[in-house]
């Protein structure tokens, strides 16, 4: 006798989900299973299947997939699984996502939560919730879900490398289980920004930016040559390296020209996290403090307001502003429309990371502290940049992106000031 | 090489010879090999001419003496490897009266090659390589001097092993050819189509008190068919054998029907060889550790089953047609001993369907039965019986029915009853 309840019933996650069912068939594979797609075949056929037996009286194990959203099918599946025989374990697969619970009211869909309900009823049941998918707007549950996992496996994790995580991995439960699973077999018992930036599977888009820009910033160009490869194989378009390379070399101008024109590097983070912000009026106000900023610009960051503070403090008039036509599902929700943000620094570690580049590996290593040194630092940073951006142009256009792409990060991780010093060779 | 040859005894010794060179899964082959094992071995001495083949489920040798009389005339002897396909449809274009001649254009040095295309020939192992001796050139003219000329290209016979029909393996047993594609006819309704493990979807061959039996299932019925006796000759084994329905079904079409087909198993190497005089067969049995999952069927043949009722085919088969309209799987039957009627009630599981009540005649009904059984698992055992009287056998716990012709019990179709409580208040 088959040692697992039956009817078992697995919805939640489809990542997770997919890996109970795996597990499942994986540990029971000397019994027969059976697949069968509450969509497409009839439930006449899935009634005779439960219910015959074999010969020799060998157990089988009946899957239900593909459960669609219908109300005759729900309740066949609750009739099914009260009714069948003993020799047959019933397990019910929910593939299609369909039993999830509600973000806004926390709680399952009507229907589908009085299914679960009365599942729940029947003798010898079993309910495997993977929980719900995991959204971008649900970032709490997200970071909740990361710490749990990792105190599950006996680390910590703090909120800031949980958000770093997010960023690389994405919002997808498995894939976040999966990764973190994998990173705890060398993790340290606390874990570090830096581990999760090198161990981390890059998932969501904004990773190969993380990931590259971390390379870069060592300054070796072997390393960073083999890890942009390694994006290219796998299918990453040369453009979205070449748009990093260029991005990053911006921030790093913009933090030489910050610390060329005296500010010290911990404002110079500072100020390099309140770029691109609105008002700039208020965020490159001296005399607010962070949070007096952050409250003074909150009222402006809708469309109207914004429109008002341009008129009434910078002169714009009416002409100046265009009504653009936006289509009937926009309609419907005036509220989602949105000015075009200017570039900003989405994270706080990263404008660190940016600083620390142009402070240990250029500054230090070039000990180019002087009035002269600091000129130095940004004559190359305006170099590289505006090299990358001509090179940008040649991987757009160009028929040897390789060979662009390879230019760029020579010229990104050169830190030796004399290569951009016009009055000296390296060699001198 | 060069041979002359009746373009119908060419013919006949490609479509036997070729048979695993041809079969779906040789055909449909991608790897780099395909050519290979899409090629047929040609070999040709003064001795004999033969046509062999083989992948690893089959393979087949086929061989003719070199005679004038059999139409063969070998002038230089040799071997080569040539693509099946190719050459059996110029050989089917010509005409029945033609004769062929085939001599080998020998390079001076083989040519490689390449199969994988951006492999550097030079750097490459053999194994991803094939050696081209030369071309073909096929030359046919008939009666009315209507010739025609072709060339195809030819490998290196080495490149491929010559199988070896081991001629240590006893025989198991020899039968009549023809009764092969009868048995496979009687038993193939009631297998799977396809089964990973081979084993539903094969037809076993079993022994059961000195007489030959052929057994397909699919766990939910089973047919099986006695070979008549005095079809069968030399039964030495009782081991039973397993092997995929697709490949015997393959054999039954090129065996000489006119001679007797001896089967030998080699359970060790898990083979089954099928020899007839000028014909060597080789098919993959299941494997040793999934053929005890096929029943025994003694435990069918011995197990006691009942008269229910004897009553006439076309009866039966119109009330399962009308029951099969609303629910093609599971159907109530209601065998009335005093009215000596049978009423089938079909109910749709979805409620598409209003239930459905059919009856019949069935005479000399012994005893009240209220049992569900399968619909389709009927139509298909009634569409394999021949006769026009069909007899209805239960055992005492009602699991499952035996239906066989009046006159005929070499064929046996047993189907396993249903559990379907939704016919369960009909039962009270």
């Amino acid at each position: 006798m088959l040692d697992i309840p039956s009817p078992i019933l697995i919805f939640g996650d489809k990542f997770l989900s997919k890996n109970n069912v795996v597990a499942a068939k994986k540990k029971y594979s000397g019994v027969r299973w059976v697949i069968k797609s509450a969509t497409k075949d009839s439930l006449n056929d899935i009634r005779m299947e439960s219910g015959v037996s074999s010969w020799d009286d060998s157990e089988k194990i009946i899957l239900i997939e593909d459960i669609p959203d219908r109300k005759g099918v729900r309740e066949f599946l609750l009739d099914l699984g009260a009714s069948c025989p003993s020799t047959t374990k019933l397990i019910m697969w929910d593939s299609n996502g369909h039993i999830k619970v509600n973000p806004k009211t926390k709680t399952f869909d009507k229907k589908w939560g009085d299914f679960v309900k009365s599942f729940k009823k029947i003798k010898s049941n079993y309910v495997i919730n993977n929980g719900s998918e995991l959204t971008e707007k649900d970032d709490e549950g997200c970071a909740t879900f990361i710490r749990k996992t990792f105190e599950g496996k006996g680390h910590t994790i703090g909120s800031r490398e949980i958000k770093i995580l997010i960023d690389i991995v994405g919002h997808n439960r498995g894939m976040l289980k999966s990764d973190i699973e994998k990173m705890c077999l060398i993790a340290p018992k606390k874990i570090s920004t830096d581990f999760i930036i090198n161990n981390a599977f890059p998932s969501s888009k904004e990773a190969i930016q993380y990931k590259l820009a971390n390379i870069f910033d060592t300054g070796s160009y072997e390393d960073s040559i083999n890890m942009m490869e390694r994006f290219i194989e796998s299918g990453v378009d040369p453009n979205v390296i070449s748009e990093i390379c260029v991005r990053k070399a911006r921030w790093q101008m913009i933090a030489a020209y910050l610390w060329a024109a005296g500010m010290n590097w911990r404002e110079v983070s500072d100020k390099i996290m309140e770029m691109g912000k609105f008002p700039a009026i208020v965020w490159h106000n001296p005399n607010y403090s962070a949070s007096e900023k952050r409250a003074e610009a909150l009222p402006f960051q809708d469309i109207d307001n914004m429109r008002l503070y341009m008129k009434r403090k910078q002169g714009l008039l009416d002409r100046h502003f265009r009504s653009i036509k936006t289509d009937s599902k926009a309609k419907s929700s005036a509220s989602s429309i949105s000015r075009k943000n200017a570039e900003v620094m989405p994270m706080s570690f990263m404008a660190d990371q940016v600083t620390s580049f142009v402070k240990d590996k250029i500054v230090k290593s070039n000990n180019a502290t002087t009035n002269e040194g600091r000129e130095q630092v940004l004559n190359r940073s305006i170099k590289v940049y505006l090299f990358v951006q001509e090179k940008l142009a040649e991987v757009r256009y160009g028929s040897n992106p390789m060979q662009d792409l390879e230019e760029m990060v020579r010229v990104i991780t050169n830190v030796n000031l004399k290569y951009f010093n016009p009055q000296t060779t390296p060699n001198d | 090489m060069k041979v002359g040859i009746k373009q119908p005894v060419l013919m006949d010794a490609l479509l036997k010879g070729a048979t695993a060179a041809l079969s779906k899964s040789a055909q449909s082959d991608t790897s780099n090999l395909s050519i290979l094992i899409q090629s047929i071995k040609m070999t040709a001495d003064e001795e004999s001419f033969s046509i062999e083949s083989s992948t690893d489920l089959m393979a087949v040798k086929y061989v003719l003496p070199s005679s004038k009389d059999g139409g063969i005339i070998v002038q230089d002897s040799g071997s080569i490897l040539i693509k099946a396909k190719e050459l059996i449809n110029w050989v089917k274009a010509q005409g029945s009266d033609s004769s062929i001649t085939m001599t080998l254009n020998k390079l001076d040095t083989p040519e490689i090659i390449n199969t994988l295309d951006e492999m550097d020939v030079s750097d490459s192992s053999d194994n991803f390589m094939i050696k081209k001796i030369g071309s073909l050139v096929l030359v046919s003219k008939d009666d009315k001097k209507i010739g025609s000329k072709w060339e195809l290209e030819c490998y290196e016979p080495d490149q491929v092993k010559s199988v070896e029909f081991s001629s240590d393996t006893p025989k198991s047993f020899e039968m009549r050819s023809e009764q092969l594609e009868v048995s496979l006819s009687k038993v193939l309704v009631a297998a799977l189509d396809n089964d990973y493990e081979h084993v539903l979807d094969s037809i076993s061959i079993q022994t059961y008190n000195n007489d030959l039996y052929f057994a397909a299932t699919d766990t939910k019925r089973c047919a099986l068919y006695k070979i008549p006796s005095d079809s069968v000759a030399d039964i030495k084994s009782d081991s039973p054998m397993l092997i995929q329905g697709e490949l015997l079904g393959q054999v039954s079409k090129i065996i000489n029907k006119d001679e007797n087909i001896s089967f030998a198993f080699d359970d060790e190497s898990e083979k089954v060889y099928m020899t007839q005089k000028n014909l060597k067969i080789r098919l993959a049995s299941t494997e040793k550790d999934n053929i005890n999952k096929f029943p025994n069927i003694k435990m069918l043949l011995e197990k006691e089953y009942s008269p229910l009722t004897s009553m006439q085919k076309y009866s039966l088969n119109k009330v399962l047609l009308s029951a099969a309209l609303v629910n093609s799987q599971s159907a109530l039957f209601n065998f009335n001993s005093e009215k000596e009627t049978l009423t089938v009630k079909a109910i749709s599981e979805d409620g598409k369907y209003t239930p459905t009540i059919s009856n019949c005649e069935a005479p000399t009904t012994t005893t009240d039965v209220k049992v569900v059984w399968g619909v389709s698992h009927l139509i298909d055992g009634l569409k394999i019986i021949k006769s026009d009287e069909i007899e209805l056998k239960i055992p005492e716990n009602l699991r499952s029915v035996k239906v066989n012709g009046i006159d005929d019990d070499s064929l046996m179709y047993f189907a396993m009853s249903i559990d379907n409580p939704k016919y369960s208040v009909e039962n009270e």
